[in-house]
């Protein structure tokens, strides 16, 4: 076995997990405020990669930090508006019904995504191009360095925010009962409508962040699904699990793409998933009273 | 005196009636099909294509006084989709020719349908299978995947002189036909590739593939993928393996696929049956239109493709002097050497075959130059 080619798969599998474990926050995040796990996540993901890329960087030609400015208002103002829309009429409803309405909402968005930027897919560049660092024959993209960076950053900040912020206190009281919380005088539907704009900004970011590497098109809502099973692996419940989750999901696709089969890599992959859902459904680092997933 | 008024009023009547009815016969449509996967980029380069034909052919007043009109229906890339538009297609629109698929999936799959109902289909489904079932209302606007498959073949081999050559295919009929193909054209020069690595429609990440490859020590890589994948692929590939000549069917070389490849697309090599950087007067001419009519340029090939498809029809309606099913599908026959607005001209074959002939282009700067006019 060539020891390049093996650093150069952990670095790329590193890589895609870490952009898998970056759409995992989002869903970790609202599963932890509402107990719900947001399906149109992807989605987010899609739209923020779009309005950041296709609207600002390439339509209007506004520089990064702007762009990524108008990113987060956008985002945040996008999350509470699918908050108002579609979960909080159905906050009492049965879990099934806001899985199929958050659903129909990531179709809705694909769909709206086509009328509004076309179904071509667009290409878009870096802060750092194509610039590659090489170690020792392996190859790493600039542009993963900053992913990583980036994801681990949000990481820390979610972890912040949740256990050492009063507005974590909140977020965690309304997800373990919102009526009692409410006697408690906190206003849960305000602390619901900004875990969805927090959620909706970082797929916002990982849309932003990830569009250099792949492209800007509808195909990024499939993304969603790889975040959903780092954190059927990691947690759900857990902040760090769906990173941890994330990176297993990389390392395991590059790994069996390479040595398996490319073909049936995603196959592969989702029979990892479904071993985790029979064998630890509340996930690596989550606790044997949670369920892991839905 | 008052019989002689009837009569004269009934004459006259009649002689309206007789001038409506002619009039009318002179306004004859040709109602077309459009087939494709309307929500994908190829889809929407057919409706422009056609869209602008159509409007060109009214706007002169037909083809001897026979104007065209379209209707679209959205195959969704599903053989089973697409069968039910064609029956709408052919039993409520009653159409009189079909435009499409793109996808040689559903025009394998409706190709029965159209045979029985005696509709011409001016196909665009690449597969070489299209041409060899033996329909003859089956005709393609297109290349043949084994024409590409030749091209690139030769050209790697005997004007790169290189033979460590690798495959990347994806998985679906187009890039697992452009990979048999390709493995029997390297083998009439001798020549066994040394890597043939696949992945699925898409898909965003192609390290372990790419790696697999670098492993190989492939000198070349000949690609076969799908869009937006390949622009994603040929910028991974630059970074995971520098120096290898990249090689692609005409995916490779159309915008959009340019457009996610960035800077990464120089230097690869493409065979395509339309460039827009082709200064060809009827190639400049329709991109001026394209751009007049909808502000933009052709985003791919099939939109001139499809452009030409219209006119073929009208053509052919002006040989056969009829509007006739059978008559129109006859005189497609007799178009030898027409000029179309992808720069190529047009001989239909025996078997529907229209193109024969290609262009090698390399890409510069996100532009086409051409390498070569290669006949088949």
């Amino acid at each position: 076995m060539d020891i390049q080619i093996v650093m150069q798969q952990v670095i790329s599998g590193l890589a895609i997990g870490c952009i898998y474990g970056l759409i995992a926050l989002g869903y970790s995040l609202i599963f932890n405020a509402v107990d719900v796990v947001n399906l149109a996540q992807g989605s987010f993901v899609m739209v923020g990669a779009f309005v950041y890329g296709a609207s600002f960087v390439r339509s209007y030609g506004w520089p990064a930090f702007p762009a990524f400015a108008g990113l987060i208002i956008v985002m945040a103002v996008f999350g509470m508006v699918c908050e108002f829309f579609f979960y909080r009429p159905l906050r009492y409803a049965h879990v099934r019904t806001k899985l199929v309405a958050l659903l129909a909402l990531s179709m809705l968005l694909n769909n709206l995504a086509l009328i509004i930027w076309g179904p071509y897919p667009m290409g878009l560049e870096g802060p750092f191009g194509t610039k590659v660092l090489s170690i020792k024959g392996a190859t790493i993209l600039y542009q993963n360095i900053y992913i990583i960076a980036i994801t681990i950053l949000l990481l820390i900040l979610q972890f912040y925010i949740f256990f050492h912020t009063t507005l974590g206190k909140v977020l965690r009281a309304v997800a373990q009962d919102k009526d009692t919380a409410s006697l408690m005088g906190i206003e849960a539907n305000q602390a619901v409508s900004f875990t969805f704009a927090y959620s909706s900004i970082l797929a916002g970011i990982a849309g932003m962040l990830i569009a250099p590497v792949f492209t800007i098109g509808t195909g990024l809502s499939q993304l969603g699904f790889m975040g959903f099973g780092a954190c059927i692996i990691g947690s759900f419940t857990n902040v760090s699990g769906a990173l941890i989750g994330g990176i297993i999901l990389g390392l395991f696709e590059m790994f069996s793409a390479s040595y398996i089969s490319s073909l049936y890599k995603s196959a592969i992959v989702y029979l990892l998933i479904i071993a985790f859902l029979l064998m630890r459904p509340q996930g690596l680092l989550g606790k044997k009273e949670e369920v892991s997933g839905l | 005196m008052l019989f002689g008024k009837r009569i004269t009023k009934l004459i006259t009547i009649t002689v309206l009636t007789l001038l409506v009815v002619v009039s009318s016969a002179g306004a004859a449509t040709f109602k077309l099909g459009g087939l494709a996967n309307l929500k994908s980029g190829y889809g929407q380069s057919m409706v422009s294509g056609t869209a602008l034909a159509i409007k060109e052919i009214n706007a002169a007043g037909g083809v001897d006084g026979v104007t065209f009109s379209i209707d679209w229906q959205d195959t969704e890339s599903s053989a089973a989709t697409g069968r039910m538009a064609v029956q709408k297609l052919i039993f409520d629109t009653k159409i009189d020719a079909l435009i499409g698929c793109h996808g040689s999936t559903v025009v394998l799959a409706v190709e029965g349908l159209i045979a029985e109902n005696e509709i011409v289909e001016m196909a665009m489904g690449s597969a070489s299978q299209v041409t060899q079932l033996g329909n003859p209302w089956l005709f393609r606007v297109r290349e043949d995947d084994a024409l590409t498959a030749k091209v690139l073949a030769n050209f790697t081999v005997n004007e790169l002189g290189l033979t460590k050559i690798a495959i990347f295919h994806m998985s679906e009929q187009y890039g697992v036909g452009g990979k048999d193909n390709t493995v029997a054209a390297l083998a009439e020069y001798g020549v066994e590739p040394v890597a043939i690595e696949a992945h699925n429609q898409g898909d965003v990440d192609f390290s372990s593939q790419l790696l697999n490859i670098r492993q190989s020590g492939a000198e070349a890589m000949i690609l076969y993928s799908g869009i937006p994948d390949i622009g994603i692929l040929i910028k991974q590939a630059r970074q995971l393996i520098p120096g290898i000549e990249i090689l692609s069917s005409s995916v490779g070389a159309t915008a959009p696929a340019m457009d996610v490849a960035g800077e990464a697309g120089n230097g690869v090599y493409a065979v395509v049956s339309y460039s827009e950087d082709n200064p060809d007067e009827k190639v400049q001419k329709f991109v001026q239109a394209h751009v007049e009519e909808f502000g933009v340029k052709p985003y791919d090939f099939f939109d001139p493709l499809a452009y030409d498809a219209v006119y073929l029809l009208a053509e052919a309606i002006k040989i056969a002097g009829s509007t006739d099913h059978a008559a129109v599908r006859d005189a497609l026959h007799e178009i030898q050497g027409y000029k179309g607005a992808t720069g190529l001209e047009y001989y239909v074959q025996p078997n529907g075959e229209t193109i024969n002939e290609l262009l090698l282009i390399q890409i510069q700067d996100g532009k086409h130059q051409v390498v070569d006019t290669i006949k088949g």
